[in-house]
């Protein structure tokens, strides 16, 4: 079977503005798979590459021919690009803009390219990076003839397939939305002999012990158990006793499904029934993931319980990723730290241009839409004009309150927040401020009541 | 208007038969305006905890006092002052007589004692109308190992049970009962079914649960229970105001410590009248697990502070129910696992006397625990298969073994002993029937074990053990009285004939001692399960277990080809002789 992709006309449109003598440029198609075809949402360009004054001469400047561009680079980018992305959607491929016809023959270069991809994308694998299909897509726009070609090359087999693309004038996809907010508040001890482990590894743990409740559990879609092969689109629909509230299908949109998750208790990660225990400390991880997420008119509901569950997990995983690249110093190493609280970014949904599906972004505390309208424009280069596009859905937590809770817990001990290396000063500005404020209207306070 | 009274007749039973002044409380169920009193816990005024060992829906309903039956109105409501489910405590006057004493009941309304009447109601009745609930699920446990830290994460743990973010479900269906959001919290049921419907709709629900279609007329009694697993919720619909939402943030604290790590095996039961909603089952399941939790805290708090810091000698807590015939209701206990039946002695002697339950048996050694169908049972034997099998049709009394045994016959354990082995067999069938009564806890005797005994009191030469040679009934004798501290009466009878005339023995055995009889001599060994003695024919059947059995554990194979069924006087050899071994019960706890 021919594998083959639709896209809105609009990205072809994308490809061919990149198209400029002398250049080669490369970006990622993004989208979700199924079994018939895929259902391309976005391309996104790599950046240039401002990379490290080392082996790339071309340093700066963009480069020529294909041959330049460095695997590493690109493949970095979708593992950046792929932390934006809600579960069900993927890295599916590269496309390239180039004067050469890159596809016939099919250079090696590709194939080293998307080896690079899938590595990468595989190397954490709470990522859920790369589908299950092993085919990745390449298309090539040759600015010579003008013309656009795709192929499929298989990862596994390294064999190259044929594949098509089709751009579709004002592409349509009734997307089924998906959400829900899942509720952690979990308390993970750190038993002695893991005490020196480096944070990274605890988070790992942590990560494949939530990964593993996901799988016993049991999705409800707007209150509805569903077998895993029926039709997402039949919740909601053929209930017997008409209800009042079954009111989803009314004006064309569809209203986004509730997703509930329900797990058993039966506390299988905890082994042995009573230990006594000797512990270095304990990590205790608390807060909402807010999930939301697209999936193609013909996804099962099997489809649906495993996107909500790698975009929970992907989320989670991204995050922590982001957080610890930020911290300065490796946080087992300072002696002080013996009671912190830890504050990975938090997750912000961002629209997509001539699009419902929206794509995420993670925000470190004292951060802004600002902040996530740079990034956006590096790594998917979308222009996102409004702020309104950008949805802060899952909150910061008030410190306070927790430095109390800590405080309560142990009372002679001083929360350290960790210094990070990005946004350092933001955050400490902002406290400052908020000082003064405080600082300000005591001082107002006063003087009214002296006067 | 208080509610109707109705009283079982083991509450009744027990109360008018004890000859000492005591005070307890009354345990019931309010259901449709009828209060119906199942329990009581004499405790003479002490601070009573024994709530948490009664499932869930029977609560504290009022006092008994046993005495002259002479009524002081202040004493009697300052003692009903714990009474906090109901406005219309209910305060029982049982005055003592050399007969059976006499029951009186009030009602205290406004203050006022109002005498009231009552029914009295069987137990199967009160089964017939009601069905239990058992909730089986694990909730981990991690906390400190001060006796404050625990009781705190006790605390923690049954508010969260308390947030709407526990599901149950019947397990193997789609019926899930929320907490909160979906109309009326049930998921996969339609309408407001009772709880009766969806025991007899085809739901599936009563799959693998302790549940009898056919209800016979009259007892025995089957006592329905029906399963629930629980579920957590991870994600949430709605959004309370109290609960803060914020993105998820991490609190590492690198403080060594002590961490008690547990995994609680819930194991809780409720009552439930079969009129009652499914929809009514949520709160009444969180409160199982709560009241589950109490009991199992005490116990571990217990466990923590004997152990006086010694955190090694701290032991898993474990829980059992029992059923006593003359309670007639669920009593839950928490053990923990180090404690030996011995060191339990005391407490259970305590509490046999806060049930008026009598001195001489043991009905909470974990042995006594109740079996529910389903209960997966180590050995894979069969248990009792004499129930069920149609009377004998003789017509006079009947007196069988009281309790469970295991049917222990040939070729069990790919052993071959065909031909040789049936008196071990039969041996360990009544081994098996102390070991389940709770009076010993030695593990069924093997057939090394035995040979091994007899030549170690010197009854054979060494070269027994290993070998196929058969013993008798006084080799039984001499195997339980070594291994197992039993005695017992040796009956002889020099023909298969005049097996006929030990009618009045046998069922004077069976009425006050209860156990099974081993019978061998000059041919075959088998066992004796009861005897149909009819003493105006003289007529006499007897109800064999045949260790001769070589097949699978079959109950309907054993009891039709009539491996376990009633025979005749003829079924004895007239040309043999025979010896009966009789094993006398221990008096004890």
């Amino acid at each position: 079977m021919v594998r083959s992709a639709v896209a809105d006309e609009g990205l072809l449109t994308y490809m061919t503005n990149l198209a400029k003598t002398d250049t080669c440029t490369v970006g990622l198609i993004l989208g979700q798979p199924t079994s018939s075809k895929d259902y391309i949402i976005h391309f996104a360009k790599t950046p240039p590459c401002h990379g490290d004054n080392g082996k790339n001469s071309n340093t700066g400047k963009s480069p020529k021919k294909f041959a330049d561009i460095l695997d590493i680079w690109v493949a970095d980018h979708a593992r950046h690009a792929t932390r934006m992305l809600p579960g069900g959607m993927y890295v599916l491929g590269i496309f390239v803009v180039s004067e050469e016809d890159i596809l016939s023959p099919f250079q090696q270069k590709i194939k080293t390219m998307l080896g690079h991809i899938h590595r990468r994308l595989n190397s954490n694998e709470f990522l859920y990076g790369n589908p299950n299909i092993p085919e990745k897509l390449v298309v090539n726009y040759c600015t010579t003839t003008q013309t656009y070609l795709c192929k499929s090359y298989d990862i596994e087999t390294a064999t190259v397939k044929q594949a098509e693309i089709k751009f579709q004038p004002k592409l349509a996809v009734k997307w089924l939305q998906v959400e829900c907010k899942y509720e952690l508040d979990q308390l993970f001890p750190i038993i002695e002999e893991r005490g020196n482990w480096p944070l990274r590894r605890h988070m790992q743990d942590i990560l494949a012990s939530i990964n593993e409740n996901f799988k016993s559990g049991v999705f409800m879609f707007d209150g509805e158990i569903r077998d895993g092969d029926d039709c997402l689109e039949l919740v909601g629909k053929k209930r017997k006793v008409p209800r009042a509230k079954s009111g989803h299908h009314e004006s064309g949109e569809l209203k986004p499904m509730q997703v509930t998750i329900i797990v058993p208790c039966d506390g299988r990660n905890l082994g042995q029934s009573l230990e006594l225990r000797s512990c270095a400390g304990q990590i205790r991880l608390a807060g909402h993931v807010a999930c939301k997420l697209w999936l193609h008119p013909k996804a099962t509901v099997s489809d649906a319980s495993q996107a909500v569950t790698q975009d929970l997990v992907r989320s989670l995983a991204a995050r922590l990723e982001m957080h610890l690249d930020s911290l300065i110093e490796e946080e087992h190493g300072s002696p002080e730290d013996t009671n912190s609280i830890h504050e990975p970014p938090r997750r912000v949904l961002v629209t997509l241009p001539n699009s419902t599906v929206t794509l995420s972004d993670y925000l470190f505390p004292g951060e802004g839409p600002q902040e996530a309208q740079i990034s956006l424009q590096e790594l998917l280069d979308i222009e996102v004009s409004e702020q309104d596009a950008i949805k802060d859905i899952e909150g910061q937590a008030d410190l306070t309150e927790l430095y109390n809770d800590g405080l309560e817990a142990d009372t002679d001990e001083i929360l350290h927040r960790l210094p990070r290396a990005t946004n350092r000063n933001i955050y400490l500005g902002g406290l400052a401020i908020a000082f003064l404020v405080l600082v300000l209207s005591l001082v107002l306070h006063f003087v009214k009541n002296y006067i | 208007m208080p509610p109707k009274l109705t009283v079982s007749q083991n509450v009744i039973d027990r109360l008018t038969t004890v000859k000492q002044k005591c005070l307890g409380n009354l345990y019931g169920i309010l259901y449709k305006n009828t209060l119906l009193i199942i329990g009581l816990h004499i405790h003479d005024g002490k601070k009573s905890e024994f709530i948490h060992s009664l499932p869930t829906e029977i609560d504290l309903h009022g006092v008994v006092e046993v005495g002259d039956g002479l009524i002081n109105e202040d004493r009697v409501k300052q003692v009903m002052s714990d009474v906090d489910v109901t406005d219309t405590p209910i305060y029982m006057s049982c005055r003592i007589s050399k007969e059976e004493n006499s029951i009186e009941t009030y009602y205290n309304v406004n203050n006022r004692l109002e005498r009231t009447t009552y029914d009295i109601i069987s137990e199967y009745d009160i089964y017939s109308q009601f069905l239990h609930i058992r909730l089986m699920t694990q909730l981990p446990l991690i906390s400190g190992v001060t006796v404050e830290q625990i009781r705190d994460s006790f605390v923690v743990l049954r508010k969260q049970l308390t947030h709407g973010q526990v599901v149950f479900n019947f397990p193997k269906t789609r019926v899930y009962m929320m907490g909160s959001d979906c109309e009326n919290g049930l998921i996969g049921l339609t309408g407001d079914p009772t709880v009766g419907e969806i025991c007899k709709e085809s739901t599936g629900i009563t799959e693998g649960c302790d549940h009898s279609y056919q209800k016979k007329k009259g007892p025995p009694l089957d006592i329905d229970v029906l399963r629930v697993i629980m579920f957590r919720k991870i994600t949430r619909d709605l959004v309370t105001d109290n609960v803060k939402i914020h993105a998820p943030v991490m609190h590492i604290d690198k403080k060594a410590h002590q961490s008690l790590i547990m995994t609680i095996n819930i194991d809780a039961l409720s009552i439930v009248h079969r009129d009652a909603k499914v929809v009514e089952l949520y709160a009444m399941l969180v409160e199982s697990c709560c009241r589950y939790l109490r009991l199992l805290e005490a116990r571990v708090l217990a466990n923590i502070k004997t152990c006086g810091g010694d955190y090694t000698k701290f032991s898993e807590p474990e829980t059992f129910h029992f059923f006593p015939d003359s309670c007639g209701h669920f009593i839950t206990r928490a053990y923990v696992k180090n404690d030996s039946e011995e060191e339990l002695e005391n407490e259970r002697m305590v509490l046999h006397k806060q049930l008026l339950l009598p001195l001489y048996q043991p009905l909470f050694r974990r042995a006594n625990r109740f079996l529910f169908k389903g209960d997966v049972q180590g050995s894979g034997l069969l248990i009792n298969p004499h129930e069920g099998i149609k009377t004998s049709g003789n017509g006079g009394e009947i007196a069988l073994v009281r309790g469970k045994y295991s049917y222990y016959h040939y070729c069990q354990n790919n052993m071959d002993d065909n031909g040789w082995g049936c008196a071990y067999r039969s041996l360990q069938t009544l081994a098996s029937w102390f070991r389940w009564q709770g009076y010993t806890e030695k593990e069924v005797p093997t057939f090394k074990d035995i040979q091994k005994c007899l030549v170690d009191i010197g009854d054979k030469p060494s070269n027994f053990v290993g070998s196929k040679q058969w013993i008798g009934s006084t080799e039984v004798n001499f195997v339980l009285n070594s291994l197992m501290n039993i005695t017992s009466k040796i009956l002889y009878v020099s023909s298969g004939e005049e097996m006929g005339s030990k009618g009045p023995e046998l069922i004077n055995h069976f009425k006050t001692q209860g156990s099974p009889v081993m019978i061998g001599g000059g041919v075959l060994a088998h066992t004796i399960l009861g005897v149909d003695y009819n003493n105006l024919t003289g007529n006499i059947k007897f109800l064999i277990l045949d260790p001769h059995y070589t097949g699978s554990e079959d109950l309907a194979i054993i009891q039709k080809k009539g491996w376990c069924g009633w025979k005749g006087v003829d079924f004895w050899d007239k040309t043999a002789y025979y010896n009966m071994c009789l094993p006398q019960v221990p008096i004890c706890i």
